[in-house]
């Protein structure tokens, strides 16, 4: 068994759900200290693989915590994705509640996933064979996107400046703190230890005003594969489409939890494919909940769903039945689509071509379309390198990872702050709260990168002089 | 001529070399230590002291695990004091003056005595190898040639040459081979080693002047006196007996300044004559007046060499600078206006071989049965030394025993976290303990070193049954006490919890009804209670790194095929070859998904 691993599954950004996933050791333990199930009793006499209805306690930004409905569920070793102990958290999609959440969550014992880590888990747990090897080195691979360097350059000048200085200052501290313990006997003043409570609430005010004023979603950065919704009209060929790119070669089992009702409206995949010697992957969602057969697809309620879904602004892929001519249903649905990052694909491409759309379809999105049948297996594999190309480039850009990762520091760092302020303020032992301040300091990797062992002594040494 | 038939060889009477030739030789094994001159034997080149911040962590390890310095240096300390006691118990340490002439006595008897254990006088010329059967090695140790041509033989070979391999001494532009005053250098080693396939590097080292006791004036100095009494740096030695002394305090002054800045040109340090890399922690007077120009005054520890000697050693004044110039510093000193010079100040350049290649048992990753301890590694100080050759001592003894190695890890001791630093980080600088090293600093206390290790050393034969037992005795006090105290509450709080409080203590809250706890045992006991959830949190992250460090990497694994990696990650992990997923993890250009994509290899092969 392993440590316990968290991460907010959902993209970053407002939608009507997000997900938070835990594996470990510790998932379930990790999971009933933030979330109550609204049945009563403790959370682990509840069974596996049922939907829990429940409520968390989450603290945002300002004011008093306050509590969220949320759904809970569990899935116990070894019948897992994982084969660990997981906990799956639904909640409302909002940044704000999510971020928190994530952070209680880290708090109450869980640590951010790695790259790739719950399918590698799975991979290294013997639920995935070993010809997915591959497979899952595309996962990770598409995560080391994530790469702290990029998110970094991704962040716009002003926020990377911001978030340096705070860095700067937070690791100056450390410094001189752990300069005081190490170098004693050098009869140097590093600072005053009654401005010590003083430095640190200075400086988890100054991180406060930079989080409020960033009002950047919080969570994981490391978190989630980019999503790829795929949308059109009923029988356009969607379903049999997103099956047949499901079932090509490098797709992993599905991801979603398998109980009936919760995750209804969406079924999602995570998909692997090759590309040159590297593997791109991503969630490939189809959305039968909103439209799926017959007329239940034009109802209000899946408008609204696809509304709240397509609000998140995913990646889109415009599903045309290539066997009939453009319709009212088409219509209304790519002006959803229009603005958002997406690309069209012509279905059914073995009838006759009967879709004429000139006009209609953003002139670069109709030059980029491809034709693919699902039924001959035609074009199948181009749509796959196609998606898998542009699913490559549009994650090496996508700043509202960097804006995640902004958010994710400003929760970690805030927490270890709070926790070097209150042991500081109580006259505690300085290395205890050296020991808090060196947690502050490693919130900052998914920008910095971890903190080198040696940047302390290299900044100690940069700044006093030292040696007898 | 074949002169000698051993099990082990220890090359070098050092601090590194007679940690290592006392573990062999009483974990059974016959051993030879070879040294230049018996008088030789563990001497202190540079300062006469023992321990320090960290340091004094390393001593302690040392004592427990049943090495011999924590006892030498009480046998010889003539001022002992624990540093940082206003701080927590983690960053205190022990350390201690020490007469000289009395530590290397002393260390030269226990070696004497020591069965099994001879003493070879004599320069190594060369290391003899045969070829080998492992596989992984480019050849396996057979034995030295010394250089007046005698032969000794031996299938294990710890080599602890301290400063000499090619030692360069420097004094202005007065430059005389040696490895220390007086002393000459080892000039054939070093291509023996190149022709063996190692890899050399060049590092500095300095010391300061050498000062005549009766031309100081103390009278308007700052002393400084031991703690009263003194705290032995042993676990078994119950009090120190030997007479204290004092040290006193000085510093420099703007003239001290003036002239070291008139003729820092002339310093081999800046007119380019020295190419070693010296350590940043312990710069010499010229460094720090170069770059530290604002700072206008340097504290200077005038250190006593020994009770009987009237050598003092001014700790913080290391210099290279010419004679004439270090006659005319010292004088502008407060104290020492009419002071007399025994000796000049020097710097010394020597050669090291960076640790990428060496095991974590500080055997070579190129020849079977060949260790490399102390300096040779890219190391500074006493300590650091030591505790290497205790590594390479016991590790050699238990590979001619077919036994599995001792290797501490990160989380069990500061001995494992600076061989972990060896082996995975690349020496830019003479490599010196600190307690920012240690990430689980909290756990790693020189207070609680016999809990943590003691076992190591019984199970290896250096710690005796009864002394184990005592160990034993008291954790179970401790744990009982600890009990006791949750369960037992005032006002409706638990006792524990009541001492965690700052300022408060066990002995306020320890039941009047109960007998008293043992002094040892309530010093532990309290200190648990205040570092509790602290502990806790770096318990729960010693898990997780110990299970990547338990995840072995099989040593032919081929990371140049790996496609996966990034770059940068690829080069280095087949350069340093880690043994474990955990020391990937800490190898400089290697990210979280590299270590990701070794998982799933890892796997692969292991199917």
């Amino acid at each position: 068994m392993t440590d316990t691993i968290a991460a907010v599954a959902t993209p970053p950004g407002p939608s009507p759900r997000a997900i938070l996933r835990l594996s470990g050791v510790e998932a379930i333990v990790v999971a009933a200290r933030v979330f109550t199930p609204r049945s009563g009793g403790p959370l682990a006499a509840q069974p596996s693989f049922r939907w829990i209805e429940g409520t968390v306690r989450w603290e945002g930004a300002p004011g008093p915590g306050s509590l969220a409905p949320a759904g809970l569920i569990l899935m116990r070793a070894p019948k897992s994705y994982t084969r660990e102990e997981m906990a799956e958290l639904h909640v409302p999609g909002n940044p704000v509640l999510v971020g928190a959440l994530y952070a209680r969550i880290l708090a109450a014992g869980a640590r951010s996933a790695e790259p790739g880590e719950f399918t590698r888990r799975a991979f290294e747990n013997g639920r995935l064979d070993l010809t997915q090897a591959e497979a899952v080195l595309g996962v990770i691979d598409a995560e080391r996107g994530e790469d702290h360097r990029r998110a970094l350059a991704l962040l716009g000048e002003n926020r990377r400046t911001r978030a340096t200085a705070l860095r700067e200052s937070v690791a100056g501290l450390l410094a001189l703190l752990e300069g005081s313990l190490d170098f004693a006997e050098e009869g140097i003043d590093f600072f005053q230890d009654e401005s010590l409570p003083e430095q640190i609430r200075y400086l988890r005010e100054t991180l406060s005003a930079a989080a409020a004023d960033s009002q950047v979603p919080r969570g994981d950065v490391a978190a989630g594969l980019p999503r790829l919704f795929l949308v059109g009209k009923a029988n356009a060929g969607k379903s049999t489409l997103f099956n047949s790119l499901v079932q090509g070669s490098g797709a992993l089992p599905n991801l979603e939890s398998p109980v009936a009702g919760t995750t209804r409206d969406m079924i999602e995949a995570e998909v692997s494919w090759p590309l040159g010697n590297r593997a791109v992957a991503f969630i490939l969602v189809d959305t039968p909940g909103f439209l799926g057969e017959a007329a239940a697809c034009v109802d209000e309620t899946g408008h609204k769903l696809l509304a709240a879904a397509l609000a998140g602004r995913p990646f889109v892929l415009f599903v045309a039945d290539g066997g009939r001519p453009w319709e009212k249903e088409d219509g209304e649905l790519y002006e959803r689509c229009r603005g958002l990052a997406h690309r069209v694909v012509i279905a059914k491409g073995d009838l006759p071509r009967r879709l004429d759309w000139v006009g209609v379809v953003e002139p670069e999105a109709a030059a980029a379309a491809l034709t693919a049948s699902a039924r001959t297996g035609a074009g199948i594999p181009e749509l796959q390198k196609a998606l898998a190309e542009w699913m490559v480039d549009e994650r090496r850009s996508d700043p509202a990872r960097a804006q995640a990762a902004e958010g994710a520091i400003y929760t970690a760092v805030g927490e270890a702050l709070d926790r070097a302020w209150e042991e500081a303020r109580q006259g505690g032992a300085p290395e205890l709260v050296a020991a808090s301040l060196r947690e502050a300091v490693e919130g900052f990797s998914p920008l910095f990168g971890p903190a080198a062992p040696e940047e302390m002594l290299d900044r100690i040494f940069g700044k006093f002089c030292i040696g007898k | 001529m074949e002169s000698g038939s051993f099990d082990v060889l220890v090359i070098g009477a050092g601090h590194a070399g007679c940690e290592a030739a006392l573990a062999a030789a009483r974990m059974g094994l016959r051993t030879a230590l070879v040294t230049g001159a018996r008088e030789a034997i563990a001497r202190m080149s540079c300062n006469p002291a023992i321990g320090g911040l960290a340091k004094g962590q390393l001593v302690r390890e040392l004592d427990a695990l049943g090495g011999a310095m924590g006892r030498v240096t009480d046998d010889a300390g003539i001022q002992f004091r624990l540093l940082n006691r206003s701080k927590g118990p983690a960053v205190q340490s022990p350390r201690a003056q020490c007469d000289r002439r009395r530590y290397s006595d002393t260390m030269r008897q226990i070696v004497e005595s020591t069965p099994l254990l001879e003493i070879v006088e004599g320069l190594v010329g060369r290391i003899q190898v045969e070829r080998a059967e492992a596989p992984g090695y480019a050849s396996a140790a057979a034995g030295i040639v010394t250089e007046d041509g005698r032969e000794l033989r031996a299938r294990a070979i710890v080599l602890t040459p301290g400063t000499f391999m090619r030692g360069l001494m420097h004094v202005g532009d007065e430059k005389r081979e040696g490895g220390r005053f007086g002393e000459a250098p080892a000039r054939r080693i070093s291509e023996n080693l190149a022709a063996l396939g190692f890899t050399l590097g060049r590092l500095k080292t300095g010391t300061p002047p050498r000062l005549d006791a009766h031309t100081i004036d103390f009278s308007n100095l700052a002393v400084q006196p031991g703690d009263d009494p003194p705290v032995p740096f042993s676990f078994d030695t119950e009090r120190i007996g030997r007479p204290q002394v004092l040290c006193h305090l000085t510093h420099t002054t703007h003239e001290t300044h003036r002239i070291v800045r008139e003729n820092a040109h002339r310093a081999p340090m800046f007119s380019g004559a020295i190419q070693g890399t010296g350590p940043r922690y312990c710069p010499s007077l010229e460094d720090k007046v170069m770059r530290f120009p604002e700072v206008e005054s340097h504290r200077i520890y005038l250190e006593p060499e020994g009770a009987g000697t009237d050598e003092i050693y001014p700790n913080g004044i290391s210099t290279s600078i010419p004679a004439d110039v270090q006659e005319a510093f010292v004088r502008t000193i407060p104290g020492l206006a009419n002071v007399r010079i025994t000796r000049y100040g020097y710097a010394v350049e020597y050669d090291f071989a960076p640790t990428h290649q060496i095991h974590p048992t500080l055997e070579t990753k190129r020849v079977e049965g060949l260790y490399f301890a102390g300096q040779i590694c890219g190391t500074s100080g006493y300590e650091e030394a030591a505790v290497q050759g205790f590594v390479a001592g016991v590790n050699a003894a238990l590979k001619l025993s077919g036994k599995d190695p001792f290797v501490l890890d990160r989380s069990e001791a500061y001995i494992g976290v600076l061989v972990d630093d060896l082996v995975t980080k690349e020496i830019k600088e003479p490599y010196r303990m600190f307690t920012s090293q240690a990430e689980y600093r909290l756990l790693l206390r020189q207070d609680n070193a016999d809990r943590r290790l003691r076992r190591h050393g019984y199970r290896l034969g250096l710690v005796s049954k009864p002394t184990y037992d005592k160990t034993l005795d008291k954790e179970r006090l401790i744990q009982e006490a600890l009990a006791l105290l949750r369960r037992r509450h005032a006002d409706g709080v638990p006792l524990d919890q009541i001492v965690r409080r700052p300022g408060m203590t066990l002995a306020e809250v320890w039941p009047r009804d109960l007998p008293a706890l043992a002094a040892d045992v309530a010093q532990q006991v309290e200190i648990e209670c205040k570092y509790a959830g602290y502990v806790e949190r770096q318990a729960k992250q010693v898990e997780r790194f110990k299970e990547a460090e338990g995840k072995r990497i099989p040593s032919d694994l081929d990371y140049l095929a790996i496609q996966e990696l990034s770059a940068e990650a690829r080069s280095k992990l087949a350069l340093v070859r880690p043994a474990s997923l955990g020391q990937a993890t800490r190898l400089a250009g290697v990210s979280p998904a590299d270590i990701g994509v070794l998982r799933v290899h890892l796997k692969k092969r292991s199917g």
